[in-house]
């Protein structure tokens, strides 16, 4: 098991690597624009636009800006500066980071608790009224962008434009101070957040239950006399939920790494997927850079722990 | 000013839509045109008057009522950020919203202030000597500095004029990109030799020779021709508010670039408390600053830009319908626009934005380096369908020529009818008879173009810059062009195409210039004068390439005319001579849509066209 790990973080820090350097061929040799000249204004003369590309490394040849990139961002953790605002971009990215967490832990602890609810329900139930209601409710979500269903969900239940003003409106994290108000401000986002997702997990886990529930260990776990209960949940379930946990691996990973985007955006919650869409929309090219790679590891990291838990899960997975 | 703002990003299309649909479900009308213009689009022919009379109906407080009182909290809905918050490199006219609050250059604009700049940090109006070519200011005395933004140790000692003179050096430092400085002090003695130093030593200031400090509270600026006029118009930018050198050398040293501005001193009624990039900046009252030390009442205790409102529909009608809100970044347009017009008409204004867009055509390459080609199609263009992809008659005047209204030579130029000797730009909804005629003098005998018909356009690839290419490749295919659409990003299509003489395709249809300040130069002279292409060959403004040595002339000596009368006079005669050279399809004169909460006093500075945040207050 020891070895195992220690070889999944090997080939996850060469995974950086490899991803590190398909960013810098991107962001560095084929920029979608000039760095130097979005630095330097629109009236900025040949002269000072030199002296920008000269202070920003970007004169010297490809190989030396490599090094330096590889160098900055392994060995000092240094993503560099915003052109947009000049800050270091690790800091903006620190900086958005908490109210991401914030977003992400409450979506997936609403999302799996419906998701795998309504996936249990409906496999138990399989083709009762329960069960084609929730799949059809689910399949409604799933289908809905979330860019619409927060929109929507802001034009009719928040306080400051909603028709039902029940939730707190746009850009009301930013402003809250206290626990109780954060939370408050994040309901719609989470609820928003969680409603394609949920509805994702609740198929894959009526999916996956059902497979589940026609295993010969179930079939004697009941034939034991063990309450149905008991056989669902302790033996079905156990089994059951292990392609949940490699989805939730990747989605908390890539969520943190700034695939939150839209509802941020939508909700004018100020993490990390916000950061990317300022910098996309102003050509930030530093910045985005450093949300990717950021974001890659983030799902490197994830990954590795899903490995990891699978062998906990599944007794039937051992590695060696 | 840098061209226009590329804040809108590539997401907000979908929004926008999604808005639409969101609204259209709240039982709204879900009609995107929302003005007149969409109605006269079709043909026919719309009068001066009839396009000019939206902007009257919204007009802006520009002076604050006397029954304005002190106090409250401002709170400002900002899609994105400032550019810099360095008021040494800070040219986006959203950031003077901040830098007129908190900022004292020497001169300054009071809001209904149009004709010339008014003493600020100067203690009165300049002298004037050696023919227009030596400027003395004398600023005011027991001028002190905010505490630091951010906090820690600040400065105590009083404004001297050294501070001015370092602000203006460190802005030709890589690391204080202001994009001005260059160009309206490009005859200031000594600026040559300053750029190469600071190309020696980048992270140090360098010592302007042209700039002189004979004593405390005087600075005198040496030129080497009597460009004066503009010079002072320049000096109301943030450029020239106070940096003291023993406080921001250390900062300023900084690489790759000054963090000055996260630890900024400002002089000004407020100064910069805090400042989060991309989440908020917070202003409050400067302590150090004597009520009365100039023309700003101040009547606000705290303002707090908060960004992130990328969905501008769902942003207006928060401040619409909320309390103690104005926009800072993002006018309200479409269905926004409407919704404001309709339903909150006291809480909408519109003010000419001291810009303009235009459709620039290549005239350096076939087929549009026949002036008549582009006579034809400045003729057959239908410049309210153009309009309409940004709002219509409400987002925007009709465009006759490139001064816009509020900037001297407007009049001189034609006003809102634009020169009537130029029948190609007589007609808002396009004449095909007389673009055919264009065509055939052209020599395309057929009134429309046979052969090899290929033209380029690279546009951007988001509305509304997206919608306004679509529109014109059609008006050109009716012309019989086959028109190549290449739509990329906005910065892409400045930096690798539009902006690059070498890569410049026939037709850029997403371009415009905003002023500086009320002057014809900050308005015509980059963009049309020939000059300046050959020195500007990946970063050129001048995206028609049009380089008439007869207008060229006329632009240099321009800036040279010291009589306000004379110079409009002057570049109002200027744009009719662009004009008749047809090197672009002038289509729109921007409004700033602004809206309000109903408690807001909002009161415009017809300088940047925006709220102005030292004499707007609340009920």
């Amino acid at each position: 098991m020891f070895r195992y790990i220690v070889r999944r973080i090997l080939w996850g820090i060469a995974m950086l690597f490899i991803v590190s350097a398909v960013i810098f061929l991107i962001f560095y040799i084929l920029p979608s624009a000039d760095p130097a000249v979005l630095r330097a204004g629109r009236n900025a003369g040949p002269q000072q636009i030199a002296a920008i590309r000269h202070v920003l490394g970007l004169d010297k040849p490809i190989y030396v800006q490599y090094l330096r990139y590889m160098r900055d961002v392994f060995l000092h953790f240094n993503f560099g500066y915003s052109y947009q605002y000049s800050v270091p971009v690790r800091q903006l990215i620190f900086n958005r980071l908490p109210a991401t967490i914030w977003l992400v832990i409450g979506a997936v602890i609403i999302w799996l608790g419906i998701g795998i609810s309504v996936g249990i329900i409906s496999a138990v139930r399989r083709r009762s009224f329960v069960d084609r209601a929730s799949m059809t409710t689910s399949l409604a979500f799933i289908s809905a962008p979330v860019f619409w269903l927060g929109l929507v969900s802001l034009y009719l239940f928040a306080k400051d434009i909603g028709r039902f003003k029940i939730f707190d409106g746009q850009g009301s994290f930013a402003g809250a101070s206290t626990v109780f108000e954060k939370a408050g401000a994040m309901l719609l986002p989470w609820l928003v957040l969680a409603a394609a997702t949920a509805a994702i997990y609740a198929r894959y886990m009526r999916a996956s239950m059902i497979d589940t529930m026609g295993e010969d260990y179930i079939r004697t776990a009941r034939a034991k006399g063990l309450p149905e209960r008991t056989v669902i949940l302790r033996h079905g379930l156990r089994s059951a939920i292990t392609p949940i946990v490699t989805l939730i691996g990747l989605d908390v990973g890539t969520l943190l790494a700034g695939n939150a985007i839209l509802t941020e955006t939508v909700f004018n919650i100020p993490g990390v997927g916000r950061l990317l869409y300022q910098a996309i929309s102003q050509s930030d090219l530093t910045t985005i850079q450093g949300i990717t790679l950021f974001g890659a590891f983030f799902i490197v990291f994830f990954n590795l722990v899903v490995d990891i838990a699978y062998a906990y899960l599944d007794p039937r997975v051992r590695y060696s | 000013m840098r061209s226009r703002s590329r804040l809108f990003g590539v997401f907000l299309p979908g929004l926008l839509a999604v808005v639409s649909i969101g609204l259209a479900a709240c039982g709204s009308s879900s009609n995107k045109s929302s003005s007149s213009g969409s109605s006269s689009s079709g043909g026919g022919s719309a009068s001066s008057s009839a396009v000019s009379s939206e902007i009257a109906k919204f007009p802006p407080l520009v002076t604050a009522p006397a029954s304005a009182k002190k106090g409250g909290d401002l709170t400002v809905l900002a899609n994105g950020d400032v550019d810099y918050i360095d008021p040494g490199a800070a040219y986006y006219q959203p950031t003077y919203m901040i830098d007129l609050a908190v900022d004292s250059p020497l001169m300054g604009w009071p809001p209904n202030d149009t004709a010339a700049p008014q003493p600020l940090l100067a203690a009165s109006a300049p002298t004037v000597t050696d023919g227009g070519k030596t400027i003395t200011f004398k600023i005011k005395p027991n001028i002190h500095y905010s505490p630091p933004t951010g906090g820690g140790p600040g400065w105590s000692k009083p404004v001297v004029s050294a501070d001015v003179k370092y602000a203006i050096e460190r802005s030709l430092m890589p690391g204080v990109p202001n994009g001005y400085t260059t160009l309206y002090f490009a005859d200031l003695v000594g600026l040559a030799q300053a750029q190469a130093a600071v190309k020696k030593t980048p992270t140090k200031a360098p010592n302007l020779t042209g700039i002189t400090t004979p004593d405390s509270s005087t600075i005198v600026f040496h030129l080497s021709k009597p460009s004066s006029i503009g010079l002072i118009d320049a000096l109301s930018l943030p450029v020239s508010a106070p940096v003291p050198a023993g406080y921001a050398a250390k900062y300023d040293a900084k690489t790759p670039t000054s963090t000055y501005g996260q630890h900024q001193l400002d002089v000004g009624p407020y100064y910069v408390q805090t400042y989060q990039a991309g989440k908020e900046i917070v202003l409050a009252r400067n302590p150090n600053y004597t009520a009365g030390s100039d023309f700003r009442p101040a009547y606000l205790d705290k303002i707090t830009v908060q960004e992130g409102f990328a969905d501008e529909n769902s942003a207006v009608r928060k401040i619409l319908t909320g309390s103690g809100m104005i926009n800072f970044d993002f006018d309200a347009t479409g269905e926004a626009l409407k919704l404001a017009a309709q339903q909150y008409p006291k809480q909408l204004t519109l003010t000419p934005g001291g810009g303009n867009r235009y459709i620039a055509l290549n005239v350096t390459k076939p087929p549009f380096n026949n002036i008549n080609t582009r006579k034809a199609v400045i003729a057959a263009s239908d410049r309210l369908a153009l309009l309409d992809t940004r709002g219509g008659l409400l987002s925007g005047g009709l465009a006759t020529h490139f001064i816009p209204p509020g900037i001297p030579g407007y009049q001189q130029a034609g006003g809102a009818a634009g020169p009537s000797d130029l029948d190609y730009i007589q007609h808002p909804t396009g004449d095909m008879t007389l673009a055919e005629s264009y065509m055939k003098k052209a020599g395309y005998s057929s009134g429309k173009c046979t052969g090899n018909c290929t033209v380029t356009m690279v546009s951007d690839n988001t509305p509304p810059g997206s919608n306004t290419a679509q529109v014109f490749k059609a008006q050109l295919t009716a012309l019989g062009f086959n028109v190549q659409l290449h739509p990329v990003e906005h910065a892409t299509m400045y930096t690798k195409f539009c902006s690059v003489v070498a890569n410049e395709p026939n037709v850029c249809p997403n371009v415009g210039w905003v002023k500086d300040f009320n002057d014809g130069q900050a308005i015509i002279d980059v963009p049309f004068n020939g000059g300046t292409i050959a020195g500007s060959p990946t970063n050129n403004s001048n995206w028609p390439q049009l380089n008439d040595p007869a207008i060229n002339s006329a632009l240099e000596s321009a800036k040279y005319i010291t009589d306000p009368t004379q110079r409009a006079a002057e570049y109002g005669k200027i744009d009719d001579m662009i004009m008749a050279q047809a090197p672009a399809v002038p289509w729109d004169w921007d409004y700033e849509t602004n809206v309000n909460s109903t408690n807001v006093i909002p009161v415009v500075n017809s300088f940047n066209s925006l709220d102005d945040l030292a004499f707007t207050s609340l009920k």
